[in-house]
């Protein structure tokens, strides 16, 4: 099997506003060559173990336990999955930890990006967003709050909350030549980072799911900002590779 | 630990060397400073700064730069591992972050951003060991923070976080202990809400949702527990293993954050860690575990005080926990450490050590400060403080000599375990040993004095003194600021080499605050005119922002451009800055005071309400000097008087007033200098020379400038010298930048001038002159110990080894030591021909030479003094008095200091009948008018100045000796008479007229009422003495003190109790 994601046709490309705009849609046969790389980065043993460990130790905190079920892995969570394995393979990109571990709490201000890592000797964001929605452009992209525009903004213009994504890598990070020379070019000019806006979908392949951004993203430096579309297999497609991903499990 | 070169190796980190080049971080550093001070005095000093550079983006990258450097270090500062390295780098990476970020706006219209930014500035203020700064941030955003409540919010995970950054505040304003109690309440109600709340912040349709918002809340609870924790260790020093308790709390929320992507969260709770290591390192319970169980009670009780010490300044930390200042093994510690450092409880922890070693022997402890202003304000700190658990704490008076009630106090061994007096009065206390108890432990504040021309040679006697006599048991502590040599004066004094311990933190890079030191100078502006202020690059490094500044507005004094002086210059100063908190505006001399303070209340308008405190201190002064008494009027705007024309009880209140923030300027003169031991907000000095022309030593001005700026309040502290011409501007600018250089005995001083001026060939009967006196004094004490000749001079060498001078010398230039050495010895010779003389000297602190003009004086008098003429009531009642003819004797002995003046003539009965009006209970102002022609403050600076300058120094002093070495027979003499005998020089002393009053003076009540309450005192007690006289007037009730002031129509009787309570230190209640 293959490590790294196949690369998928594309479909579109463009720059506009500073912001670089492609499509990549991938097949069934793309996607069952993708499973168990995706199951990879998804598929969290430990996670789960470490939970119900953590709920365990609240019993000196003075606090109840808490009463809560485990999650399986959702379909945006194998999207995400997906998002990073083509990042890493297609843009030079590395995410010095497993993901996988990072659950999201759409609902709080307070969380991290999606993806944070580093391209080309700079720092990488990104947000990543996965829609089965028929509409073009999906309102993943433009939702009030934690759409990807609200999100992508933040991440362009928030200095202190890139600040903050900056010391949660530093934790993590195993490379430390990597790090400073990202962390070096930050401290130079706190607008060299790049950006990644990638959208999964499994409808046919347009540019118009851009358009939203493409009119109300306000970038912070040229050729920074990636937007990545990439098609799954229409009608279907994430649920597919969410039954694929299943089936593989993590690699032992 | 921060130390300079900690800083200046994170300057060369490769985090900090990618924000831009080494000029372009200068000019960062230099805009922060710009901000920092246009922050802090925005108000009062415009700034025109010739740097134009205002890059704040780039600000803000370089304190990125510096958190990096920190967090680098971060994981081995909070595991403790043997990376000393990178624990410091951890420390001064977040001091320096600190110092950038706190510049920076903070974000208010965002709750939580709010939340966050605070909580993160505050722990880099912490771990970088300048929390003291965030005081003033706090109360900046009071209003804000007090805001966000957590109340109206339902979200849990939103209400647990409002809840947390309110404990949090606590935990880092420490304002109150109720605030810190509020904390276990604050955890509690979280704990009884779960069940509320919990289950609907749970519900959603998403499982990883909810997951997600389990680990949160997991994560919240983890943090909320380390925070309990945490209060509770900060109040009750429990529980003991807190550093692993809190470890597992915060490494379980951190982690679980992490999990959750909750990276805003983590990384706050990583900071939040590391600062509540740093609280438990600095927390006082800390301190406890290494002294004793008097220790855990003496910390019990601080924490409980109204304003809590809960943590120690972080140079009392290092000094403690880093360079050992309770080793029991250092015999001889000198403490060189900030103005404003927090010396007084580094020798209060020395104390308790002290006293945990008495055992059975009923040790004793002395503590010596320069001025009687001074021993009184560490008499009340210690008494407030040690009383409580049972370590008694007396003073001594000022006058060099020891009357009746002091020789009571001292042979009772019960009475005291330590004791406070000046130099002068500790000198005679040991010389002479009057107390017949082991000496454990000598504290000299303000050692520095060491130096002082007039002082220093007996203070480095004194110390002398205690090595010949007590070193076998004596251990020394010496505090000082800005001293380059302690480890040398720490070695002179210990037993031997490895006993001595510095402990140098004056140049540390901690400082109470930030600093500007600048010239203040008139700018013409048209017809008008306005104050320019010019910063100076000064050898400590205080902030320097290159432009022409302007103080305040245009003409801030209301006099026309050519009547703008100096004077009027720093009164505008003063004016201006007062708005930010008390300034103090220093003239040249004492009428210079007066008429700055004049030119101020001319120019500064009613306070808008007289605060209770004023109030009090305006009827004490109607009282105790006049109801017409100028300050009065003048503390209705807020202007204070504080120099040697007053009381000591007037300056102490002037004093309260300031503690109390009560006073917008005090006018005060040079001399200052030497005794100020309370923070203002500015300091501007007419002149740095004292009024003889002599200018202030280097270290007495940074001394008085290290007052600039209270420590938590203002963060940046004011310093401005006036200046008219350009030669004393240059004189200026040279000035500051010197060094405070190191501290030198003042008898190689001596020498070297004698060297210089080349008389050193005469050196046998240049000792004659009045700078040996004290020397010579010293030399006749070591004769007199050892009764004979060559014993003395067989030993004269090991003796004078116990001086700091000789023993440098010995090393320094051992030719003159010999010469020194010779020329004592035969001095030692000359006045062993009259061993009676020897012995009369060591007993009144007199010299050989002293003695000798006395006597002669004495016995050309036209009569012979007979045992009456000494007693009080003739001596200070009746109209045939010797008193006059006593006062021409005195005046014949330079030693007592009587300055010449042209009213010489007139002077000896005029002092004499001072002295009888003074004793008689005359008021100042009556005293004033009868000797002085009048009641303007002039005037009464002028009976102050006989009363406190002559009478009470130089005339108890000489009084008493003339009495001892005439030929009253002592022997013969009946116990009363004995008594009233003694006495005489403390009724003197204290102005009143009978051993009652002179008890009650002792205590601090104040003179008008010391009469009647002592009678009162004589009716109701029968074991009298100074303690028992103290627990008499704490047990007076309201009613009681009513009846005492019955008489007065200014202060009430509850009035005069709380007088007596600030100048006593006793507690109210």
């Amino acid at each position: 099997m293959n490590d790294i994601l196949p690369t998928g046709k594309a479909n579109y490309q463009e720059t506009h506003n500073g912001m670089c705009i492609q499509g990549v849609s991938y097949s069934e046969e793309d996607l069952n060559q993708s499973a168990q790389i995706v199951a990879d980065i998804c598929f969290d043993a430990r996670g789960q173990e470490d939970f119900e460990n953590y709920i365990l130790s609240l019993g000196d905190t003075g606090f109840s336990p808490i009463k809560t079920i485990l999650p399986k892995i959702r379909d945006w969570q194998v999207g995400e999955g997906f998002a990073e394995a083509y990042l890493t393979a297609h843009f030079s990109c590395d995410f010095p930890w497993s993901n996988n571990r990072d659950l999201k709490n759409p609902n709080s201000s307070l969380t991290g990006a999606d993806i944070v890592g580093f391209h080309q000797g700079e720092f990488a964001f990104g947000e990543v967003k996965t829609s089965a929605e028929q509409k073009y452009p999906p309102q993943v992209t433009s939702k009030k709050g934690d759409g990807l525009n609200a999100q992508l903004k933040k991440l362009c213009h928030d200095h202190d909350g890139r600040w903050v994504l900056v010391q949660y890598l530093f934790h993590r990070v195993k490379s430390t030549t990597e790090y400073q020379k990202a962390c070096m070019a930050y401290l130079k000019n706190n607008q060299n980072f790049y950006i990644f806006g990638v959208l999964v979908r499994d409808v046919d392949a347009k540019i118009n799911d851009w358009d939203y951004l493409k009119k109300h993203l306000e970038v912070h430096g040229e050729n920074r900002v990636s937007l990545v579309a990439l098609y799954l297999p229409k009608n279907g497609g994430i649920q597919k590779l969410h039954a694929v991903v299943l089936s593989k499990g993590a690699k032992s | 630990m921060i130390t300079h070169e900690t800083l200046q190796k994170i300057d060369t980190h490769w985090a900090v060397l990618a924000v831009g080049n080494e000029k372009n971080r200068q000019s960062i550093l230099q805009f922060s400073k710009a901000k920092l001070v246009e922050n802090a005095v925005g108000e009062q000093l415009v700034l025109h700064l010739d740097d134009s550079f205002n890059d704040e983006d780039a600000l803000r990258r370089l304190a990125m730069a510096y958190e990096m450097v920190a967090i680098e270090g971060m994981h081995d500062f909070i595991n403790h591992t043997d990376n000393d390295e990178l624990q410091d780098q951890f420390l001064a990476g977040s001091r320096r972050a600190f110092e950038l970020y706190r510049v920076l706006e903070l974000p208010e219209n965002d709750e939580l951003k709010f939340i966050f930014h605070l909580l993160h500035l505050s722990a880099l203020a912490y771990c970088g060991d300048c929390w003291t700064d965030l005081k003033h941030i706090y109360d900046d955003f009071s209003g804000k923070i007090d805001n966000l409540s957590p109340d109206q919010i339902t979200e849990w995970d939103q209400r647990i976080l409002f809840r947390l950054f309110d404990c949090w505040v606590s935990l880092f304003r420490k304002n109150s202990w109720q605030d810190l109690t509020n904390i276990t309440t604050a955890i509690s109600v979280l704990r009884d809400e779960q069940d509320q709340y919990e289950n609907d912040y749970l519900k959603t349709d998403s499982n990883n949702e909810s997951q997600a918002k389990s680990m949160r809340l997991m994560s919240l609870y983890h943090w909320a527990k380390a925070t309990e924790l945490l209060s509770l260790y900060t109040l009750q020093g429990e529980p003991a293993d807190i550093k692993s308790q809190l470890g597992r709390h915060f490494k379980l929320a951190i982690k679980i954050s992490g999990d959750a992507g909750d990276a805003q969260l983590e990384i706050l709770l990583r900071w939040l860690h590391a600062s509540a290591e740093q609280m438990v390192n600095g927390s006082i319970w800390w301190i406890a575990r290494t002294i004793n169980s008097k220790a855990t009670k003496f910390i019990k009780n601080l924490t409980n005080q109204a304003k809590p010490l809960l943590e120690l300044l972080p140079p009392q930390k290092i000094a403690v926990k880093e360079l050992g200042l309770l080793d029991p093994a250092k015999t001889a510690i000198v403490v060189d450490m900030p103005t404003s450092g927090g010396k007084t409880l580094l020798a209060q922890f020395k104390i308790l050590q002290a006293v945990n070693n008495f055992g059975e022997t009923k040790g004793w402890i002395a503590y010596i400060a320069p001025t009687k202003a001074l021993v009184a304000q560490i008499t009340r700190r210690m008494r407030k403080d040690f009383s409580p658990i049972g370590i008694k704490v007396e003073k001594l008076s000022g006058a060099i000599e020891i009357d009746v009630l002091e020789e009571d106090l001292l042979i009772d061994a019960e009475s005291f375990d330590i004791l406070v007096a000046t130099p002068e009065k500790m000198q005679l206390v040991l010389r002479n040993h009057k107390i017949d108890r082991p000496l454990s432990l000598l504290v000299m504040d303000e050692a520095h004095n060491i130096e002082d021309e007039n002082r220093g040679l007996r203070i480095e006697l004194l110390l002398a003194t205690v090595k010949q006599h007590y070193q076998a048991q004596a251990n020394f502590l010496l505090l000082m600021p800005y001293v380059g040599n302690a480890k040398t004066l720490s070695r002179w004094l210990a037993h031997d080499r490895d006993a001595g311990l510095a402990i140098s933190l004056s140049t540390s890079p901690w400082q109470p605050n930030e600093r500007i030191v600048g010239l203040v100078k008139k700018q013409k502006d048209g017809s008008d005119w306005t104050i320019n202020y010019k910063t100076l690059i000064t050898n400590p490094n205080t902030i320097h922002l290159k432009g022409n500044h302007q103080v305040g507005e245009t003409r801030p004094i209301r006099v026309p451009q050519s009547s703008a002086n100096l004077s009027k210059i720093v009164a505008g100063c003063g004016k201006v800055f007062a708005s930010r908190g008390t300034s103090i505006v220093i003239a040249k001399t004492k009428p210079n005071a007066w008429s700055l303070a004049r030119v101020l209340s001319n120019n500064m308008d009613d306070l808008k309400k007289i605060p209770p405190q004023i109030q009090l201190v305006q009827d004490y002064l109607k009282v105790e000097v006049s109801p017409e008494f100028e300050l009065i009027e003048m503390l209705n705007k807020g202007i204070g008087i504080h120099h040697s024309g007053l009381s000591e009880e007037i300056k102490s209140l002037m004093e309260w007033l300031v503690e109390e923030e009560a006073l917008k300027v005090l006018c005060a003169t040079t001399t200052i200098a030497q005794g100020i031991n309370f923070p203002v907000s500015s300091v501007f000095l007419q002149s740095i020379e004292y009024p003889y022309g002599k200018k202030m030593t280097y270290r007495e001005f940074w001394n008085l400038a290290g007052r600039a700026g209270r420590v938590g309040q203002d963060n940046v502290g004011v310093v401005g010298i006036a200046c008219d011409t350009a030669e004393k501007e240059r004189e200026l600018i040279d000035y500051v930048k010197e060094s405070t250089g190191d501290l030198t005995s003042r008898l190689i001083a001596i020498l070297k001038s004698l060297e210089e001026s080349g008389k050193l060939n005469d050196l046998e009967s240049m000792m004659y002159a009045p700078q040996w006196e004290d020397f010579r004094c010293y030399i006749a004490h070591l004769l007199n110990e050892k009764k004979e000749l060559q014993a003395t001079l067989n030993e004269m060498d090991r003796m004078l080894s116990n001086t700091f001078g000789y023993s440098e010398l010995k090393s320094i230039n051992p030719r003159l030591s010999e010469q020194l050495l010779e020329t004592t010895k035969k001095y030692t010779e000359n006045i062993a021909k009259n061993m009676g003389n020897v012995a009369r000297a060591d007993m009144t602190g007199f010299s050989v030479e002293s003695i000798k003009t006395a006597m002669k004086e004495i016995s050309q008098l036209e009569y012979k003094l007979t045992t009456s003429d000494w007693m009080p009531d003739s001596l200070f009642g009746s109209s045939a008095s010797k008193l006059p003819d006593l006062f021409s004797v005195l005046f014949k002995i330079d030693q007592l200091n009587f300055t010449h003046d042209e009213e010489q003539g007139r002077k000896q009965t005029r002092t004499a009948d001072i002295a009888q009006a003074w004793i008689e209970g005359e008021t100042i102002q009556e005293i004033a008018v009868r000797f002085f022609d009048g009641s303007g403050s002039n005037e009464i600076s002028k009976v102050y100045k006989e009363i406190y300058g002559k009478l009470a120094n130089g005339g108890t002093w000489g009084l008493s000796a003339l009495s001892r070495i005439s030929d009253i027979n002592f022997d013969t003499l009946s116990d009363g008479d004995k008594r009233q005998l003694n006495l005489m020089p403390a009724m003197l002393y204290h102005g009143v007229k009978s051993e009652e009053s002179v008890l009650m003076r002792m205590n601090s009540v104040p003179r008008s009422f010391a009469e009647k309450l002592g009678s009162k005192f004589k009716q109701e007690v029968e074991n009298r003495n100074v303690a028992t006289a103290r627990q008499y007037l704490n047990g007076l009730e309201d009613g009681e003190w009513d009846f005492v002031t019955s008489h007065s129509q200014y202060l009430s009787g509850k009035d005069c109790k709380k007088v007596w309570q600030i100048l006593s230190g006793e507690a109210e209640g």
